[in-house]
């Protein structure tokens, strides 16, 4: 642009030290991303994840396994193609990359959407999955059933992501009492798989972790594969300590729920499940069976010491009576006079 | 290790002796016995319940 004007050159070559607003700011990427022509008209070939939809739109992340990218197609557009997506859908996308300045994001708005087929990402998810299940690994008979009253809570995630804060909080909310053992795992991107089964295998190890929660907060389907991997379903199913996966999303197919022994849609809900309430415990079980204790117990001594009463009740009806008026002492004394008057003049003494 | 056992074994212990001076198949003395048997076994479970200390410990 060699006779650019000064307007044009000041967008691009703005004064050193300048404060813009987020929304300036925003407003000159838009301009850039409008105005190369390398983002427009572009195709791009990738596998559909995360599809939702709304009347207004499609939202999905086109993915290749190694990187992604937002988009969205509108939903009238979309009504007029012979396209079927769903999550896995190989697709070759044309269309424009469009900058949304409000929200600080970047898009691809196709308006033409070629079908290539299955992706490989998805088919080999599919494909593991059946295998799996052939195997045997997502029976209830392999599931094993975590206690209710754990000491110590083996945690596999990561050390600095919210989901260990949520679970942590959420065990001590139930039961201040129990410990937590964190073991820090990588669980995202391709050192995932090993990383979260080393940590499975490490707590599974420690004698005195009575259960194990696996997980992460919530992420794109691209975030979330190393819980479909092969690795993660092996230690989960291979651990002699019960495991129960928190990993935040909505989709009930990833292959780690399928082979825990409970599967909960979030840290904080596995946090939850894994202790007991313990006020809870304590007014649903133990003090009803104080009470019943007590009130039995009362009934009882009662019963008992009624029957005592009555017994000795009995005894002192039983008993001889005491000494016996004077007057019939006497009456017994001039009986014995007149024997022995008798006795005498039948003997003919007197 | 988990507690499930200590607790379980102690509150079913209880149910029983209910069961014993529901059934009254004991005398006074014996019934008190009972009775002081399962105050005991129920402040074992509190105490069972508020073991610990709520560390957290975290590995590299």
């Amino acid at each position: 642009m060699a006779d650019a004007s000064d307007a044009d050159r000041q967008a691009v070559e703005p004064d050193a030290g300048e404060v813009l607003s987020v929304s300036q700011l925003n407003d000159r990427i838009a301009s850039v991303v409008q105005d190369t022509p390398a983002l427009n008209s572009v195709r791009c070939i990738g596998e559909v994840t995360d599809l939702h939809q709304n009347s207004t739109a499609l939202y999905f992340t086109l993915t290749d396994g190694d990187a992604e990218l937002p988009c969205l197609l509108w939903a009238n557009r979309y009504r007029e193609m012979d396209a079927d997506l769903e999550d896995g859908t190989e697709v070759i996308l044309e269309g424009d990359i469009d900058y949304w300045v409000e929200g600080g994001k970047i898009d691809l708005k196709p308006w033409e959407v070629i079908v290539v087929g299955y992706g490989d990402q998805a088919a080999a998810v599919e494909r593991l999955r059946s295998e799996l299940e052939e195997r045997g690994w997502f029976e209830d008979e392999q599931k094993q059933q975590p206690p209710a009253f754990p000491e110590r809570v083996g945690v596999v995630t990561s050390l600095r992501g919210d989901a260990r804060y949520d679970i942590q909080n959420a065990i001590h909310e139930q039961d201040p009492t129990a410990d937590i053992l964190v073991k820090d795992a990588t669980v995202q991107g391709s050192e995932a798989p090993t990383s979260i089964a080393n940590g499975i295998h490490h707590l599974d190890r420690s004698e005195d972790v009575d259960a194990i929660i696996v997980g992460r907060g919530g992420g794109s389907d691209s975030n979330l594969q190393a819980f479909n991997t092969e690795r993660v379903a092996e230690a989960i199913i291979t651990s002699n300590t019960p495991i129960v996966t928190a990993i935040g999303h909505t989709d009930d197919r990833l292959i780690a729920d399928q082979v825990a022994d409970i599967a909960t849609i979030t840290p904080t809900a596995a946090g939850e499940y894994i202790v007991n309430s313990r006020e809870e415990f304590l007014a649903s079980e133990v003090k009803p069976l104080e009470q019943h204790l007590e009130a039995e117990y009362e009934t009882f001594q009662q019963e008992h010491e009624h029957e005592q009463e009555l017994a000795e009740a009995v005894g002192e009806a039983a008993a001889p009576e005491g000494v016996a008026p004077v007057y019939y002492k006497a009456a017994i004394a001039v009986l014995l006079l007149l024997l022995l008057l008798i006795t005498g003049l039948w003997l003919g003494v007197i | 290790m988990a507690n499930d056992a200590e607790i379980h074994d102690r509150l079913s212990r209880v149910e029983e002796i209910i069961g014993q001076l529901d059934a009254d198949e004991c005398d006074l003395e014996e019934g008190t016995q009972l009775h002081e048997e399962g105050q005991e076994l129920l402040a074992e479970v509190r105490e069972i319940l508020d073991e610990g200390s709520g560390e957290v410990v975290e590995l590299e």
